[in-house]
């Protein structure tokens, strides 16, 4: 018979012969149970005791007893019994197995030792994301110009002759299909090289276990303005999609850190949010294009760090935050396979986005635009300056003027933007190039549509995303210069900008921007928040995440003129 | 003291997060013996413990903009792989388990 018995000391010794003498003189509870592992399991609290020892007076007096003893043992007795068990574990395995005296340091520890360093993390993690949104930019901005040739050309031209086969030619069912579905969603789809390889290199750091270190590095910067530590992946979610990330602040310990946390992760540039700035960074800063991007998303961190040290001292005073532990997964190298599935579920679900929520919006913006409010127009047939959407964009255009922006097309396209930021390159496609579109509709016909242009094109791309490669480590192979403005779209834009602004098109883009970086993300966000926090911080966050975007956008264009930039 | 007393105290002392294999050094036992202290901790109501920072439920995004058609975590798009966290509970002042019982 094995003898084998842990001492658990005096005081609580004493305690289980207590219960054990109780035990023993009842005849219902000793025949079920061995008496001293139920004495044991009592004191521990075993949460499924109360279950079989009540109902019965023995059981209920059992119970009584044990609640009187574990109070007299105070609150030390939650881990005493666990903890000396680990205790006598410890001591016949140190006894019984060598282990090779001090543990021995891992290849992950050594890489840990510079990666989440307490001076170099957060340097090192500036650089991962410089280098996420260069390959962003770079490599996956050459397939821009292909994709887009292929939507406003052969796409396009495609329709067109369907809908003229079908004796629907210069009817509002062409503008439909043509001008809002196709060069709606279209521009949007365009953007797809660019968010897939964002995923790709978001894979690539959650598979090699670097966001995790991620995490870890941002949770010292989050106790620095008052949030725990945990606060920091919500945001990490952020990076991807605002509305998960709200829902993700739910984990957070107490309710301050929760509002406080749900009323920052706006401020994380979400994956809908890249297009805006690649498109924008692209005609604007052709040559800086992906430092602007990084920018943008590092001016995002740092607004919400702002904004939380100013909640942190008014309305949302710290509370003490508990330290965490870390369960860090070791280092290794992701798979391609693995690689391929999570950014291949990610771009599906942007897909299916611009099939759904983004294509119903871009219709409403069509029909907003096809309604004539003055000029000669008719219905689908309007110069779209005389349309309803630009006569509702164009009263709210003045509240602009001192970001540069201050017009109907760019107010549009922001006020479409907060059903989603997909929708903004949707509608500014809408909006400058439908006007082009019409300027060229006889040459864009003869010129585009050639599907062996379009593979020319293809490689052309290939090639120079090739090129972008070594460029990013400042060896030049002979890639030619930007351009800065290939399609109709991007030269539009850049038109329209520099006359809202007076000549500061840089400038107003940046602004423009910025704005889109600090309104509110989409809809969606904003009925989470709701959920989340209630309607107070719902309306709360609405209007100050406006008036906040609209102060920045103004002061980036304003002190920007005085300081002579763009 | 036991093993969970000192684990316990540890925590207190340390500011900011720590790794879990650090800790295990701290205290002298394997990454393997502290996982399961850890499970027990949380079970003990001394740790909270966050096995994912968007579990199952808390997807349940109703909206679709920004590409979160989720309806469960597989069908999230954009949960981001991170690390599982404890934190301490704070609550229970540091008293509760500083006083060794009968040893």
């Amino acid at each position: 018979m094995n003898t084998f018995r842990i001492d658990y000391g005096e005081e609580l010794e004493d305690a289980i012969d207590d219960l054990t003498s109780q035990i023993n003189n009842s005849e219902d509870v000793s025949q079920r149970f061995p008496h001293r592992w139920l004495a044991v399991a009592l004191l521990d609290n075993d949460p499924g005791l109360e279950e079989h020892l009540g109902g019965s007076v023995d059981g209920e007096a059992l119970l009584a007893r044990r609640d009187e003893l574990r109070e007299s043992l105070g609150p030390g007795i939650d881990t005493a019994i666990a903890g000396r068990r680990y205790d006598v574990v410890h001591e016949i395995t140190a006894s019984s197995v060598d282990s090779g005296g001090r543990r021995q340091k891992t290849a992950t520890d050594r890489i840990d030792a510079i990666v989440i360093n307490r001076y170099l993390g957060l340097p090192i993690f500036l650089g991962a994301m410089w280098v996420v949104f260069k390959i962003t930019t770079d490599i996956a901005g050459a397939f821009l110009d292909w994709i887009d040739g292929a939507v406003s050309g052969p796409i396009s031209d495609l329709a067109t002759s369907a809908v003229s086969a079908i004796g629907l030619e210069g009817t509002w069912v062409e503008s439909l299909i043509v001008d809002g579905a196709i060069a709606g969603v279209g521009a949007i789809l365009v953007f797809l090289p660019v968010l897939f390889s964002l995923y790709l290199a978001l894979a690539f750091l959650e598979d090699s276990g670097y966001m995790a270190r991620a995490a870890f590095v941002m949770d010292r910067l989050m106790r620095g303005v008052g949030l725990q530590g945990k606060s920091f992946l919500p945001m990490l979610v952020g990076f991807g999609c605002t509305v998960p990330a709200i829902y993700a602040t739910r984990t957070l310990d107490n309710e301050r850190d929760r509002i406080m946390t749900a009323m920052l992760v706006p401020f994380m540039s979400c994956g809908a949010r890249l297009p805006v700035y690649v498109l924008m960074s692209t005609i604007f800063f052709p040559r800086y294009a992906g430092l602007v991007v990084f920018s943008m998303y590092l001016l995002g961190i740092v607004v919400a760090l702002v904004i939380g040290v100013i909640l942190r001292r008014t309305a949302l005073p710290v509370t003490r935050h508990a330290p965490t532990i870390m369960e860090l997964p070791p280092y290794r190298m992701p798979t391609v396979h693995s690689i391929w599935f999570h950014t291949w579920v990610r771009a599906k679900a942007f897909l299916k986005d611009a099939g759904s929520i983004i294509f119903v919006t871009m219709m409403v913006v069509w029909l907003l635009m096809a309604i004539p409010v003055s000029g000669a127009g008719s219905f689908a047939d309007t110069d779209v300056s005389d349309s309803a959407f630009a006569a509702v964009a164009g009263t709210v255009a003045p509240v602009f003027d001192p970001a540069g922006f201050g017009s109907w097309e760019a107010t549009g396209s922001l006020m479409s933007g907060f059903v989603a930021k997909e929708v903004v390159i949707g509608t500014m496609a809408q909006v400058y190039g439908v006007e082009v579109a019409e300027a060229d509709e006889a040459e864009s016909i003869s010129t585009l549509g050639s599907i062996r242009d379009l593979g020319v094109g293809l490689g052309a791309a290939v090639v120079d995303a090739a090129k972008a490669i070594p460029a990013m480590v400042g060896i030049d192979l002979g890639t030619e210069e930007a351009e800065a403005e290939s399609s109709t779209l991007m030269g539009s834009l850049r038109l329209g900008f520099e006359e809202s602004s007076g000549g500061h098109g840089a400038l107003a883009a940046l602004a423009f921007m910025v704005f889109v970086l600090i309104y509110t993300p989409c809809m969606a966000a904003v009925a989470a928040i709701r959920h989340e926090i209630g309607v107070r911080w719902m309306w709360m966050s609405i209007i100050g995440q406006s008036l906040l975007a609209w102060a920045m956008a103004v002061a980036v264009f304003q002190v920007g003129l005085v300081v002579g930039a763009g | 003291m036991t093993i969970l007393d000192r684990l316990l105290d540890e925590l207190h002392t340390v500011k900011g997060p720590i790794r879990s294999s650090d800790l295990a050094s701290r205290i002298g036992i394997s990454d393997s013996a502290l996982d399961g202290m850890l499970g027990v901790l949380v079970s003990k109501g001394k740790l909270k413990g966050s096995a994912s920072t968007v579990d199952e439920e808390l997807v349940a995004c109703s909206g679709t903009a920004c590409g979160a058609s989720c309806v469960g975590l597989d069908k999230c798009p954009f949960i981001v792989d991170v690390p599982e966290v404890f934190s301490l509970v704070i609550e229970a002042p540091k008293v509760e388990h500083g006083r060794p019982l009968g040893r």
